[in-house]
């Protein structure tokens, strides 16, 4: 059977569910790319344990940060329902200006779409497309927090979230316009972990991982 | 392939999606997030540690691939399983991370010196060369058994470790992958002087 490199791994979630040796499956995972993947990916979903990895500690982990992180990552709901007060439309002449640019860029997504091979993964592109700030270091000393990032491109302006051991944020640092920031931080606050945003008119654009301060001496 | 297929039981993951799509950050869309996240928690852990082999770096790790799957959830239209989705992101972050990390050669095991003769198909020199990427697949298929050729891909492309590959190809022979990688290395080493000295004549 011949076979044609699958780049993107489309599909190898409804060969996993073919049984083993299936010529479809086996024709995937006689390739060296694509059966290094599929076997791959086969591997994660079987989960097995691993010596050395605390699963029962990451679980409890996890489970804390992605309670914190929905609220934080998860889009606003029914912004429109929301009372607080709206800015104000600055030209009313121009309201209908957004919906039909909103509708423009829809059908320019959907004719996209339809050009051959922009179907190649683009559910996975979106999220590697997804900007992120890359952290060039996280130094704590003698209770001041020392950060550096990489710039974004289009960001204005940058802050420095600083989050509790349950990824709570306690507060902000900044905002700075350099990729730079040193932080005193008061032990009494308990900072555990932080996150550099990247602003544009106070609006988020993009983040850094959160990461653990890296001594313990702040604690 | 000794241990059985085990596949996560059927949930309505499509249904947990949508209720995220429409909800948001509401009660209900993180309630959703929540239950549609957690029985991936070990599987992202655990190829996180994989790639690290310690626990908080795995930790640090899987929350980056949580957290990037929380901000793009609202897009992921369901053109594919969520479980492999997830696991795009969570090899992609694996890959890049081993990458920013000072690389650690294993000469027993590692192919630099090996392709250095053949700069076309060399994938630590030119990782995101389509072409030598081509090559190299050429090379290993017309010189290494399917076990080698798929030991060598996940050594050079996919910076795994000997550890992981012994389990991830569930390889029986004592000295695991670390055995498969080196008769590779030989083979490979062979067949590049075979070919260089035919093109000498
Ligand atoms: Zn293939």
């Amino acid at each position: 059977m011949s076979h044609t490199c699958r780049e993107d791994m489309s599909g190898f979630d409804q060969l996993l569910k073919l049984p083993p040796g299936h010529p479809n499956r086996k024709v995937v995972e006689d390739c060296p790319r694509c059966g290094a993947r599929f076997l791959a990916y086969r591997k994660f979903m079987l989960a097995d344990d691993l010596s050395g990895a605390d699963t029962k500690a990451a679980q409890r982990h996890l489970s804390a940060f992605i309670e914190a992180e929905a609220a934080r990552s998860l889009p606003q709901p029914n912004v429109s329902k929301q009372t607080a007060p709206r800015a104000r439309f600055a030209f009313p002449q121009l309201r209908w200006v957004v919906p039909v640019a909103a509708v423009l860029v829809a059908v320019a997504i959907g004719v996209w779409r339809m050009q051959p091979g922009a179907d190649r993964a683009p559910e996975v592109r979106a999220v590697e497309d997804a900007a992120s700030i890359e952290l060039l270091q996280v130094q704590l000393m003698n209770g001041v927090v020392d950060l550096t990032w990489e710039p974004v491109p289009t960001a204005e302006e940058y802050a420095v979230r600083l989050l509790d051991q349950s990824f709570a944020e306690i507060r902000r640092a900044g905002p700075v316009a350099t990729t730079t920031l040193r932080v005193d931080l008061d032990p009494a606050e308990g900072v555990r972990y932080c996150q550099v945003v990247a602003l544009v008119s106070g609006d988020e654009i993009a983040v850094s991982p959160i990461r653990r301060l890296p001594a313990t001496e702040s604690r | 392939m000794t241990s059985p297929e085990r596949i996560r039981e059927p949930r309505d993951e499509a249904a947990l999606i949508r209720t995220i799509r429409a909800e948001g950050a509401s009660v209900l869309g993180r309630r959703a997030a929540n239950e549609l996240l957690l029985p991936y928690q070990r599987p992202v852990y655990l190829w996180c540690y994989r790639y690290v082999n310690n626990h908080e770096q795995a930790l640090d790790l899987a929350q980056d691939v949580f957290m990037r799957a929380l901000r793009s959830i609202s897009s992921f239209e369901g053109r594919s399983d969520f479980s492999l989705w997830l696991f795009v992101i969570v090899r992609n972050r694996c890959l890049s991370a081993i990458r920013r990390a000072d690389p650690v050669v294993d000469a027993e095991v590692d192919f630099d010196d090996v392709f250095a003769a053949d700069e076309h198909a060399n994938p630590g020199r030119q990782l995101e060369d389509d072409e030598a990427e081509e090559r190299l697949l050429a090379l290993i298929r017309d010189t290494l058994d399917p076990i080698e050729q798929k030991a060598v891909w996940m050594r050079c492309m996919d910076r795994m470790s000997v550890e992981a590959i012994t389990e991830i190809l569930e390889i029986e022979e004592r000295s695991g992958a670390r055995g498969v990688l080196q008769r590779a290395r030989r083979k490979l080493k062979a067949a590049l002087e075979a070919r260089d000295r035919e093109e000498e004549r």
